[in-house]
């Protein structure tokens, strides 16, 4: 897995690419949101265009991020979600946890309203 | 006196040994200013011996007697022993030792003159000794007395001169016997510099070197003291003249032996060696002077036959053979000792020594910790150097880190402390002085590995791959070119002299480096030898070590694996129910990780007499594997169990597990969970479906539910809503809850069994018994996954109304 970090504006777009597995992906991801956190990132999105899997390590890490951006008062949305991954988002009814949105762009336009 | 000729044999042969001591130690390395204090020093100590033996000589009664035989006073005799004056620039040279030893007091660095300042009491005391010596310059008893008017004032002049020049001797007298004094007075200081220095000593073998200095040099201090400087001060305790001789050359010989030894051991590495070529080389000069006299005798008697018995001077030959001997003694003797050298001095060389030790120690530890601490003590013990590292390759990452880093043998003054490196920054070892370095390195391993210093791929990595052996540093960044060095190579920080590349075949594995050496003298072939070899067996046995360090970590793994396994199976249930009205089978197949995969049946009544009125099929994912996640299926399957009997209804009992599992887990951790309660005299399934796979109702109609009622995975969010969802259940009804590792068992060609396969094998399946349709599931599973091993366990549970 691969993470390219794009600032917009106020908002960090995390590009996520490949698989998203536990271990090291899941410990550089983790590293990376915390990092944000910690630098004042209130603001994040994450892209999962061109993630096609994703096991539970990696949906612990998101939920962890998630949980550690909103207890410092901002939020972690989610973009461009895969047919699979949206399907793990439905039956782990996580859908109603995260926002998804269907591009980044809305995903960061979606913090200015 | 029989005392008299064992006293003059000790102080000649302890005098004799530490002058050629002194030579040997001089020849070995000229260049150096220790070595040459050393050698001065030793030749001041030998030459008091040999005072001492000279003046026992001739104040000997039969010496005297023999000379008074011959008419001749023993005029000046006595005065031998004020010559002796010249040996006591052993304490000054002494001192300077103390101050450059073993690297050079920056005090003398900054002020050189220091060291003439040492020396200056000793060039007053010499005057002074000389002084009284020629008496006839204070002598004025027969100074003629001039007439005339000035007489009665010369008179007086004459008389006060006399009160001076009596004063003075006094002075002098009281001078020379109290100068023993002043002698132990610098040794103190020696043994004060030295102390001094022991204290900024953090390398082993210095301290101990140092040690047998002091020590040395004390016990030869304190017998000076008994035999020269009590009998002065308390002159009613006088020793019998040999055990004074017999302390004082015993004192001599320890002191200077210590310094010597010191010396060699701390230069040269092979005090055996040096010794046994001082010794054979003595006795080589010894057989060439024998020859010598023999040859001279054998020719005065020839000359004198020749001169029909006259009696003659023989100053002629006297000279020829003063001639000769300067031509012919040092070509001869070189000669001898080049004889010498090649029959006696081949073998056992220390560095062998250290190599078969090295062999013996190192290849055989396993354990990569005691490996690198076994290395770095041979390295430490073979060569004093300034630094050492050993940095190894980490295969996972491709990141050479140190393992070792010694402190150097010496610590810096403060005010040496040099500005932190670059490379300390970059190394992970950051913002610490040396100082803190030292201290701290057991935080600092606590920390885990330091930063890459540089990586596989570098071009310091590939031209340490190149080379064959020990390099030279600056013959290494020599070879890469500028461009790619960079402004700062790696490595320069640790300034490193020599580089020795740690390879496995072709492979770099790791590379050790060393300072300069402390003695300065430069790495000599045959110690580039030894460190070759060194090089090649320490790369065997970290392939050794790593072979093993798998093994154990496998060994751990499997053992952990185990032990989650044992936790798995002890929670899962081992029978079935069976009630009136329906069947259930189950399945559990856990991978090779333990993927925290949990089922459970909880019947009620709970007394297995009466017949099952409701059952609650339970199946769950924990996220994570291995023991971690076994240990949070036990704490799911207690809190279920707990809440499910007290509370009422399901999704009350799932928000209570969820928010007990939220604040027993991190953020991270979570459970899929699927609760479905089975009301055997109504026939209705109550479900919750807390982030599960949506279990599939297979009607004997052939219609299929999908169960997806219910809410969030389980310990996501402190409160979480569940939603109930309930479904009337008719006989032939086929329900099946399976976990992901059902449907995402895949074969080798990545492809999933996915929930397609699933749904056919349950259409065309369905009449069959609940035990049957599982295996069937079972079996087609394994069929598509083939031999490739599953990442996730497999769970199954069938339920089949009747």
């Amino acid at each position: 897995m691969q993470i390219k970090h794009v600032t917009s504006g106020d908002v960090a777009v995390l590009h996520l690419q490949g698989k998203i597995m536990g271990g090291p992906d899941a410990t550089s991801l983790h590293e990376k949101l915390h990092e944000l956190i910690e630098t004042g990132t209130r603001s994040v999105v994450i892209d999962l265009k061109d993630v096609d899997w994703m096991n539970s390590s990696g949906l612990g890490i998101l939920i962890g991020g998630l949980s550690a951006i909103r207890k410092s008062g901002g939020d972690l949305r989610l973009a461009s979600v895969t047919e699979k991954i949206e399907e793990v988002l439905r039956i782990t009814k996580l859908d109603r946890v995260f926002d998804v949105y269907g591009s980044t762009e809305e995903a960061v336009t979606s913090y200015g309203s | 006196m029989p005392f008299q000729g064992l006293q003059v044999g000790i102080f000649l042969a302890s005098g004799l040994l530490l002058m050629l001591l002194g030579s040997v130690i001089f020849r070995e390395g000229t260049g150096r200013r220790l070595n040459r204090v050393t050698a001065t020093m030793l030749f001041f100590g030998g030459l008091g011996a040999l005072m001492s033996a000279l003046g026992s000589t001739l104040t000997s009664p039969a010496t005297a007697s023999v000379l008074e035989a011959a008419g001749e006073a023993p005029v000046g005799i006595p005065n031998i022993r004020e010559f002796a004056v010249l040996w006591e620039f052993f304490f000054p040279t002494l001192v300077l030792f103390s101050l450059i030893f073993p690297r050079e007091a920056d005090s003398l660095k900054r002020h050189p003159r220091l060291s003439w300042l040492i020396y200056l009491p000793y060039f007053l005391h010499l005057v002074v000794v000389v002084l009284s010596l020629d008496s006839t310059v204070l002598d004025i008893s027969d100074m003629r007395a001039p007439g005339g008017l000035l007489g009665p004032f010369l008179a007086v002049f004459k008389m006060a001169l006399f009160f001076i020049t009596g004063l003075l001797k006094i002075l002098i007298s009281a001078h020379i016997q109290l100068w023993a004094g002043v002698n132990v007075l610098f040794v103190s200081m020696a043994i004060y510099f030295l102390w001094r220095t022991g204290k900024t000593l953090t390398n082993r073998r210095l301290s101990m070197q140092l040690t047998i200095l002091q020590v040395g040099i004390g016990i030869g201090v304190g017998l000076y003291i008994v035999a020269e400087v009590v009998p002065i001060l308390l002159p009613f305790l006088q020793l019998p003249q040999g055990l004074t001789a017999l302390m004082l050359s015993t004192g001599i010989l320890t002191g200077c032996g210590a310094i010597a030894w010191v010396i060699v051991r701390h230069q040269f590495l092979d005090v055996q060696v040096l010794a046994k070529r001082s010794m054979i080389y003595s006795a080589a000069t010894g057989v060439v002077v024998g020859i010598f006299f023999l040859l001279y005798t054998l020719f005065t008697d020839l000359y004198q036959s020749l001169m029909g018995g006259m009696e003659t001077n023989s100053a002629f030959v006297q000279i020829v053979f003063i001639v000769i001997a300067v031509l012919a003694f040092q070509p001869l003797r070189g000669w001898i000792e080049m004889l010498v050298d090649r029959f006696f001095i081949r073998d056992t060389t220390d560095y062998r020594n250290i190599l078969r030790e090295s062999a013996n120690n190192i290849i055989g530890i396993l354990d990569m910790d005691s490996l690198m601490r076994a290395t770095y003590q041979t390295l430490e013990k073979a060569f004093l150097v300034e630094e050492a590292a050993i940095i190894l390759l980490d295969r996972k990452t491709g990141a050479f880190r140190f393992v070792r880093r010694g402190p150097p043998p010496l610590k810096q003054r403060e005010w040496e402390l040099k500005p932190p490196k670059a490379l300390e920054s970059d190394d992970g070892l950051i913002d610490q002085t040396p100082e803190e370095g030292l201290l701290d390195a057991r935080r600092r391993a606590a920390a885990g590995p330091g930063r890459a210093i540089f990586r596989l791929g570098d071009p310091v990595a590939e031209a340490l791959a190149r080379a064959s052996g020990p390099v030279k540093f600056d013959r290494l960044t020599a070879e890469i070119p500028e461009e790619e060095l960079g402004n700062r190579p790696p490595l320069e920080g640790l300034n490193p002299q020599i580089v020795i590349p740690l390879k496995q075949r072709h492979d770099l594995v790791g590379v050790i480096t060393l300072g300069a050496k402390l003695a300065d003298t430069g790495f000599k072939s045959e110690e580039l030898t030894l460190l070759s070899v060194l090089g090649s067996q320490v790369a065997i046995a970290i392939e050794n070590a790593g072979m093993h360090q798998e093994r154990i970590e496998q060994e751990r793994i499997r053992e952990e694996m185990a032990v989650a396994r044992e936790i798995q199976q002890a929670l899962l249930p081992i029978r079935f129910p069976k009630g009136p009205g329906f069947e259930v089978s189950a399945i559990n197949l856990p991978s090779q990780e333990i993927g925290g995969d949990y089922f459970d049946f909880i019947r009620s009544p709970i007394s297995e007499e009466e017949p099952i009125e409701k059952l609650l099929l339970v199946v769950g994912d924990v996220s994570g594997k291995g023991t971690p996640a076994a240990l949070l299926m036990a704490s799911l399957q207690a809190s279920l169990r707990a809440v499910y009997e007290t509370q009422s209804g399901l999704s009350a009992t799932a928000e209570r597990v969820n928010s007990m599992i939220f604040r027993t887990t991190a953020a991270e951790k979570f459970v899929t969970l699927f609760l479905a309660e089975y009301d055997v005299t109504t026939r209705t399934l109550t479900y919750v479906n807390a982030g599960h796979n949506f279990p599939i109702l297979i009607r004997g109609s052939g219609e299929r539910v999908l169960l997806d009622e219910g809410g969030l995975l389980v310990g996501v969010v402190e409160q979480a809503v569940y939603e109930e969802g309930q479904i009337g259940i008719e006989p032939g009804d086929v329900l099946t809850i399976y976990t992901d590792g059902v449907t995402e068992a895949m074969n080798i060609r990545e492809e999933e069994f996915g929930e397609e396969r699933l749904m056919d094998v349950l259409n065309s399946r369905s009449y069959l018994a609940a035990r049957e349709i599982r295996d069937e599931i079972y079996r087609e599973v394994l069929t598509h996954a083939g031999d490739r091993a599953q990442s996730d366990d497999l769970t199954l549970i069938v339920l089949k109304c009747l």
